[in-house]
């Protein structure tokens, strides 16, 4: 009964939290477009709007020299607004940026390898059109087409065309890798498979390093969930196992109470079995450090306040992830890596257990539906 | 190597060469406290493990030589975690013979 | 002593031995990164044994370009030198007459050749208005950032010295070529045993004169320049018939500043390099009683450089335009003799560069300009050959952006190509196992670790401020920091 209340309290006021640094965030207001636009010109030019997203550019004689379109992408943390210089025959001149909310090792890795410089002296239809292109930059490939997408809105609407809006869902294998690991994930639980419980969770465990890990380097990380219950989405087009994925884990939490993602799915959890299964690992007894326990919770929950607050997801990103499936992360990180790599081969999952924020988050749809049932029962 | 002198790089060797002797005389010795029955292929992957492992550091700091610090490290933190997982696996392969051994 | 202690001893004498040989080999390893002696070339020898790299296994017959068209020579206007020069002396006059022409006149008003070439690429003139007006900033900046960069500076001027002005050695031809090119041959004349012990003599002497790298060609008239001879100016000329033979020859850059590229890199020191070799090697073989001409940088050419180098079987075309060599990479620059010697040519060679270069494309990504094409393959044609684009005025660009005195350079594109690289255990190993994998899995292999371990800044980061943050590509080498020797 104590139990029941104290999980209830905890469901509310962890969601309180939340919701107000949520709210906190979305009231800080986000700078003005006019001013960011400003900020790419060069001392004597004027702007001069047409509408929303086009504006003229005068040069410092006063002369029409070309126009400046913006628009928005859907990158992976958020929308981002980019900018496009262009000459009056609609030449892209330069590229940038204005804001974004992705992972700053992965949008620097595009501003880097002159992503935006590819553009220069594509011809804004050509590019709408899709007659011209620019290749996305391995391992950014939302990113790469959120300021492709925002460039061609920009364009269209600032020439008020027709947008071709796209909107053709595709699923491909990764999402049917996705379901796969899911269902077998269901299976392991079912009594019936019990028998062949050990072989479906190697074969899982394999595919998700492989393609979850491996190919696809998208693990279930903390900005996912912070996105997503901020209500954005990325651009369902390309990436539908993206959001398969959390969606898929959470129900699942939420129904059986089981954590099926976790146990099966995960592609650095899966990492840890193995490493584990090399080096004999013994389990941890969890009781004894369940202080621990509660300070991975709490790091998880600051995470969430405060890119919440801060109104960027990204800001929320320390897993390992990145660094194991490829090697993008602070020195910080590759060493919290090297170590729970060593440690795995002799406790079982050192990370999930003592580290990951997606544990957290788990742990905390359990407790709510706990509490939920609770209520119901009484 | 030692570029203002031609007597510490023979040296160096030979030194190196002893401590591989060493080396390998304790690890015999030490094995045969163990219980652990060496034949010509174990040998051969502990040697391997060891050249490998020998190489991979020695590659790294070749980086670290040359001022790219960075590189460097990964070099040896990335083979040499695997080196690491590689090395569990041995060693527990060559204790699960040796319970074997004594069992029967 | 007891036999448990023994054992003991032993036991714990191994695990130590076992540790400082592990300690040990990481020191080997970085006296072997870290040795001076590991630079390819900069005189070091004098017998050759620069170009170590045995090249039997990869000789082909037909050099690794790709025809596409008819070959066409290059016109003066093409050179960025010769085209910038032309259009800077119209638009800054001397003395007080007023320019003959101004970018407000527009293209039509340029004259003929200019005219065409402004106009066959569109974006090129504003480039050059946009070059200057960056070069006027750089030199305006040059103030803020001269104490930092003080040595570096120097050190390039002191390079220049012998390529300017009167005492400029090699002298510049000032006949034509029937004259010129024949003026000093020694009346006494041995015939070579064989066009083969000619090759393998020149060579050597090549090699004692300082050059990391030679190779012989046969002339091709399409890497011929057209419309202009040095010692005749601006006509067109059929190539001399006694241009039999080309003598070709590489040295690098200082490997340390090289790496330190843009702001403490310079061209000079190699320039000059080269031009006390093709100097040299042209008196000597009028020594030996035939003709030569010797064609040096910065622009002292009748031939294209690069092309004929892949002739003579030192490398090949990289995705940044530059001669890539086994042994110094894409850290290589060439001059050239021609003779009417009678020289046996070496045979071009295929080490898989452009394979590698269609996936490694890390200077596109690092160019300071977004100079070089990012495109798969090599697929525009220019003048009849396949190959990726530069855009060379947007370099030129960033000549006169990045934080030196003046517009003397950037070759970041030598810099963070990753063949150019020392020459120790770790590097030998990709260089001679990469050329003899044929499923290219080794390459990928090299090239993932070159990009995720590797640390490179991106194009942007070498532009001096707002733009970047006059980063460099490797550190500057000690002897180059001013604040170590000068009270600043
Ligand atoms: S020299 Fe610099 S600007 Fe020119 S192509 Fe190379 S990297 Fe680009
Ligand atoms: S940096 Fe890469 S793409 Fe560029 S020339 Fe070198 S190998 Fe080729």
């Amino acid at each position: 009964m104590k139990n029941k209340i104290i999980d209830s309290i905890i469901v509310l006021s962890v969601g309180f939290v939340v919701i107000i640094a949520a709210v906190t965030g979305k009231i800080i207001a986000e700078k003005d477009d006019l001013k960011l636009i400003g900020s790419i010109l060069k001392p004597g030019e004027e702007l001069q709007a047409v509408n929303n997203n086009k504006h003229i550019l005068f040069d410092e004689r006063g002369e029409a020299y070309g126009f400046i379109y913006s628009g928005e992408g859907r990158g992976y943390n958020g929308k981002l607004r980019v900018a496009a210089v262009s000459d009056t025959t609609e030449v892209i001149k330069s590229v940038q940026v204005l804001t974004n909310k992705e992972t700053p090792s992965f949008i620097n890795r595009l501003f880097r390898r002159n992503f935006l410089a590819r553009f220069e002296g594509i011809r804004f239809s050509e590019l709408a059109a899709g007659d011209k292109s620019v290749d996305a930059v391995a391992g950014a490939t939302i990113t790469s087409s959120a300021i492709k997408e925002a460039l061609i809105l920009g364009f269209t609407a600032g020439e008020g065309l027709q947008q071709n809006n796209n909107f053709n869902i595709s699923a491909g294998w990764p999402e049917l890798m996705v379901l796969l690991l899911f269902l077998i994930s269901a299976l392991i639980s079912v009594k019936k498979f019990s028998a062949a419980r050990k072989y479906l969770l190697w074969a899982s465990w394999t595919l998700s390093v492989i393609f979850l890990g491996f190919v696809l380097g998208q693990p279930l990380t903390l900005p996912r969930f912070i996105t997503l219950f901020t209500g954005y989405l990325p651009d369902p087009g390309g990436e539908l196992y993206i959001l398969l994925i959390p969606v898929l884990a959470v129900g699942f939490i939420l129904i059986s109470g089981k954590n099926n993602y976790c146990r099966s799915v995960c592609p650095f959890g899966a990492t840890q079995e193995i490493l584990g299964a090399i080096g004999n690992a013994s389990h941890m007894r969890l009781k004894r450090f369940r202080l621990v326990k509660y300070i991975q919770w709490g790091i998880t929950l600051l995470a969430v306040v405060l890119a919440l607050v801060m109104n960027n997801p990204s800001v929320a990103e320390y897993s390992v992830f990145g660094a194991f499936f490829q090697l993008t992360g602070t020195a910080l990180i590759f060493i919290l890596l090297l170590l729970s790599i060593i440690m795995s081969l002799f406790f079982r999952r050192p990370w999930c257990n003592y580290l990951c924020p997606v544990d957290g988050v788990m742990a905390y749809f359990r407790t709510m539906r706990r509490a939920v049932i609770s209520i119901f029962k009484r | 190597m030692f570029s203002n002198s031609n007597i510490l790089g023979p040296l160096f060797w030979i030194i190196m060469g002893v401590l591989y002797m060493v080396f390998i005389t304790g690890l015999v010795v030490w094995l045969k406290d163990l219980n652990i029955k060496m034949n010509w292929w174990k040998w051969s992957l502990v040697l391997l493990w060891f050249i490998l492992l020998s190489i991979i550091i020695a590659g790294g700091f070749t980086l670290i030589g040359e001022n790219e610090m960075r590189a460097g490290l990964l070099f040896i933190a990335v083979p040499g975690a695997v080196m690491i997982v590689a090395g569990v696996a041995l060693s527990r392969f060559l204790f699960r013979n040796r319970h074997e051994k004594q069992n029967n | 002593m007891n036999k448990i202690d023994r054992r003991k001893f032993i036991k714990s004498a191994g695990l130590a031995g076992g540790a400082l040989s592990l300690a040990g080999a990481a020191g080997a390893g970085y006296s072997a990164g870290a040795d001076k002696d590991s630079y390819t070339g900069y005189g070091r020898t004098n017998y050759g044994e620069d170009q170590f790299f045995n090249r039997k296994p990869f000789i082909v017959d037909n050099p690794t370009y790709v025809k596409k068209g008819e070959p066409v020579r290059i016109t003066a206007v093409e050179d960025i030198f010769k085209r910038n020069g032309m259009l800077s002396r119209l638009m800054f006059s001397r003395g007080d007459i007023e320019p003959a022409w101004k970018p407000a006149d527009g293209i039509d008003a340029l004259p003929g050749q200019l005219r065409d070439y402004y106009k066959a690429n569109p974006g090129a003139l504003e480039e050059f208005i946009k070059a200057m007006e960056k070069g006027r900033a750089q030199r305006a900046n040059w103030e803020k950032y001269r104490d930092k960069y003080f040595i570096a500076d120097a050190w390039s001027t002191a390079h220049s010295s012998p390529i300017r002005g009167r005492g400029a050695f090699p002298a510049e031809p000032r006949d034509r070529p029937e004259k010129s090119d024949f003026r000093g041959v020694n009346k006494v004349k041995l015939e070579p045993k064989s066009p083969s012990h000619a090759s393998e003599l020149i060579k050597k002497i090549c090699y004692s004169f300082g050059a990391s790298l030679a190779g012989i060609a046969k002339v091709k008239k399409e890497w011929v320049y057209q419309g202009s001879l040095r010692g005749v100016g601006r006509e067109d000329y059929e190539v001399p018939s006694h241009w039999k033979y080309a003598i070709v020859i590489a040295v690098p850059h200082e490997w340390d500043s090289m790496y330190a590229n843009p702001t403490y890199g310079t061209s000079y020191d190699a320039y000059s390099k080269l031009r006390f070799i093709a100097g040299k090697m042209e008196v000597f073989v009028k020594e030996l009683g035939y003709s030569s001409r010797p064609h040096v940088p910065p622009t002292s050419y009748d031939l294209v450089m690069p092309p004929l180098a892949i002739d003579a079987g030192l490398g090949e075309q990289g995705r940044n335009g530059i001669l890539i060599t086994p042994e110094l990479g894409a850290n290589t620059r060439l001059a050239a003799v021609t003779t009417d010697m009678p020289l046996e040519p070496d045979k071009p060679i295929d080490i898989g560069v452009s394979r590698f270069c269609e996936k490694c494309k890390i200077c596109a990504e690092e160019c300071p300009g977004g100079a070089i094409d990012f495109s798969d393959k090599a697929e525009t044609v220019v003048r009849g050959y396949k190959r990726w684009k530069i855009d060379q005025n947007k370099c030129f660009t960033i000549w006169n952006s990045v934080a030196t005195s003046h517009a003397r350079g950037c070759r970041v594109c030598l810099s963070v190509c990753p063949y150019s690289r020392k020459n120790n255990w770790v590097h030998s190993f990709a260089r001679e196992v990469d050329p003899r994998d044929p499923t290219g899995l080794v390459a990928s292999g090299l090239l993932a670790m070159q990009k995720k371990f590797f640390n490179y800044p991106g194009g942007q980061e070498y532009l001096p401020p707002p733009d970047g943050n006059n980063r460099t590509f490797g550190e500057a080498p000690e002897w180059m920091k001013t604040d170590e020797w000068f009270k600043i």
